[in-house]
């Protein structure tokens, strides 16, 4: 599913800053897996990279057998959306938007219309046991709620795969495992998940761990 | 193209953030009331200027001199004097000509009243004089048709006149002062005429021009013509046309230019288009200077609200929007709010404005009761489109910076 070879990428703000020093993984479809690292050891950019969300500089990154490079941004955006669901630490829901609202906007921008972007945000929001909290804005839920809408969101428009940054960072041990358990539901389903993470407990339950130090697998 | 999807989000994103949207508009808001004012108050300061003096402006006055030239018989060195007929004829041949009257004049005179007095000019007006030249009046009225008709034995003092024969304030009318030996009831005081009058009344005794012409036994013939064109016309072209008429009715050879004098206030007229232009620049310059400070203004808000907005764009980048698409929404945004305070702006500048007139109106000031301190639309349009555009020129480079920052790091900042 993610085949990643010998990705180099350095910084240039000032300084040059060479993060990313020839990384070489690869990824089946279906897996679970962690990735470790301090911080500094290049997690974010790498994530950045997968996400199509940065270019890399050498190498080759072929996702579900296409090569993502030097797309354009449309085409990136096209790809993010189609293919990859983002969850984070601080859950970054809309503030202004409620629960309903905010696991529709991956489908806003594939050009689905209001009613029935809504009615599928329902679905998912049932699935999750949250339908009451459909009106409710973020400030008004709980964190592990709020971290139930993001999967949700990052679901909703049947991505390949699942990128997830610190998903249970913000969360209490017992919230977290719920939130485990979701993920690994979802993994069942088949969707590959790629989840950064620095609790070795969290990442001890994936298929497999990468530890990441100094830009380079270990 | 229209897209009402595209419209809710726009319209949800506004609505939803209060009081980010409020701040923007309200300085957006506060710069084009300002700047409407502004050029109200400049606009409404111009037609004041103009509409009380071009009137006088555009009028000519025409002096006969001594005949120079033989023609059609007649000798040289005949003197002459424009007659009522003329005055009818000229009216009616030239459609164009707004008033047009005559003025009597005489030798200096003395005049006293009590133990004061002095010399002055002698004038004999006509009540058209006053709808020319519009003098202001410290007393009283102005020649009208029954003083003309019955011949009165009435004056209306120059302003030197009454400072030297009454003392300050003591009101004139209806005293009686000798004028060479007759006695004249006064009947009014001109205030000091202005650079705008074409006879300037400060060294003159004004009476009926029928009463002067009796005096001196001269009939129904005039000194001076005084001829006054509307807005639109240029009064020299006025001039080439009523020459021929006199020259060829009193038998002067069309070519003796030294029998008629003419003179208008063209320098006069030009003053006051310096004028203008000098305030024209001045509200250009102010309003320049307003325009700049609303735009740096506007400019630091949509820079706040950017920066407040960049993990919302990281969001909204991660779930699949182009960078196409966020920055034409931010600006939409943008757009829209300012649009939005510049019609506030407007209203609320140009309701200011309506009421300053209204004050103006009942204020009593003959000037300023005719003011009105409004601006054209097209102007008001110009300003709240050149306010909203520049101001979203200036909050394109923040949305771009935060549309091409590291994603995952945006959105990990709280």
């Amino acid at each position: 599913m993610i085949h990643v070879q010998n990705i180099h990428k350095t910084y240039h703000n000032g300084t040059f800053l060479h993060v990313l020093k020839g990384i070489n993984l690869t990824i089946a479809e279906g897996e679970m897996v962690s990735i470790m690292g301090a911080s500094g050891s290049g997690k974010s950019t790498l994530l950045n990279i997968l996400g199509i969300l940065d270019n890399y500089d050498e190498g080759e990154y072929y996702l579900n057998k296409t090569l993502i490079k030097n797309l354009s941004e449309k085409k990136a955006a096209e790809y993010r959306n189609k293919m990859i669901g983002f969850i984070f630490q601080s859950f970054n829901l809309i503030d202004y938007k409620n629960a309903m609202e905010n696991i529709a906007l991956p489908l806003y921008y594939r050009g689905i219309p209001h009613k029935e972007r809504n009615k599928l945000a329902m679905e998912y929001l049932e699935l999750f046991g949250l339908k009451e909290w459909a009106e409710y804005m973020p400030n008004e839920l709980s964190g592990g709620q709020k971290q139930r809408i993001a999967i949700a969101r990052a679901l909703i428009t049947h991505p390949k795969i699942v990128l997830a940054d610190e998903p249970t960072g913000a969360l209490d041990s017992k919230t977290s495992n719920e939130v485990l358990q979701i993920l690994r539901e979802v993994n069942k389903q088949g969707i590959t998940i790629v989840m950064v993470t620095h609790e070795f407990p969290i990442a001890q339950q994936t298929d497999r761990i990468i530890h990441i130090k100094d830009g380079i697998i270990e | 193209m229209f897209d009402i999807d595209r419209w809710q989000e726009i319209w949800q994103t506004i609505t939803r953030n209060r009081w980010r949207s409020f701040f923007t508009t309200m300085g957006i808001f506060g710069g084009i009331i300002i700047l409407i004012i502004m050029s109200g108050i400049s606009n409404g300061m111009q037609r004041i200027i103009w509409e009380n003096t071009y009137r006088t402006v555009n009028s000519a006055i025409f002096y006969p001199q001594k005949i120079t030239m033989p023609y059609k018989g007649f000798n040289p060195d005949r003197t002459w004097l424009f007659t009522k007929d003329d005055i009818e004829i000229l009216k009616k041949n030239i459609p164009k000509i707004q008033h047009i009257t005559g003025i009597v004049t005489a030798r200096i005179t003395t005049a006293s009243y009590n133990d004061k007095s002095g010399n002055y000019y002698i004038m004999g007006f006509t009540p058209e004089q006053q709808k020319i030249e519009q003098y202001k009046l410290l007393y009283g009225r102005t020649i009208n048709q029954t003083d003309i008709i019955s011949k009165r034995k009435v004056c209306i003092l120059g302003e030197r006149a009454y400072r030297e024969l009454f003392s300050k304030k003591q009101n004139p009318i209806g005293k009686n002062i000798d004028l060479g030996g007759t006695i004249y009831s006064v009947i009014g005081v001109y205030a000091t005429s202005s650079n705008f009058n074409l006879t300037n009344t400060d060294n003159y005794i004004v009476m009926p021009s029928s009463t002067l012409q009796e005096c001196y036994n001269m009939g129904e013939q005039y000194n001076q013509l005084v001829v006054n064109v509307n807005n639109s016309t240029n009064i020299t072209q006025i001039e080439t046309q009523i020459r021929p008429i006199l020259f060829s009715r009193h038998n002067i050879a069309p070519n003796d230019t030294k029998a008629l004098k003419i003179f208008n206030l063209k320098t006069a007229i030009d003053s006051i288009l310096n004028l203008y232009s000098g305030i024209k620049f001045l509200s250009w310059l102010v309003g320049i200077g307003t325009l700049f400070a609303g735009l740096i203004g506007i400019s630091n808000i949509l820079l706040v609200v950017v920066k407040e907005r960049t993990q919302e764009i990281g969001i909204r980048k991660a779930l699949g929007a182009s960078p196409f698409s966020i920055l034409s929404q931010i600006l939409t945004e943008s757009f829209f709010l300012t649009i939005i305070a510049g019609i506030m702006g407007f209203l609320a500048g140009v309701g200011i404005l309506t009421l300053i007139d209204l004050l103006l109106h009942n204020s009593g000031d003959p000037v300023l009761e005719k003011a009105s301190l409004q601006i054209p639309f097209i102007t008001a349009i110009k300003i709240i489109l050149s306010i909203s555009f520049c101001g979203i020129l200036a909050g394109m480079p923040p949305a771009l910076k935060a549309i091409h920052a590291n994603t995952i790091d945006a959105i990990r900042e709280e």
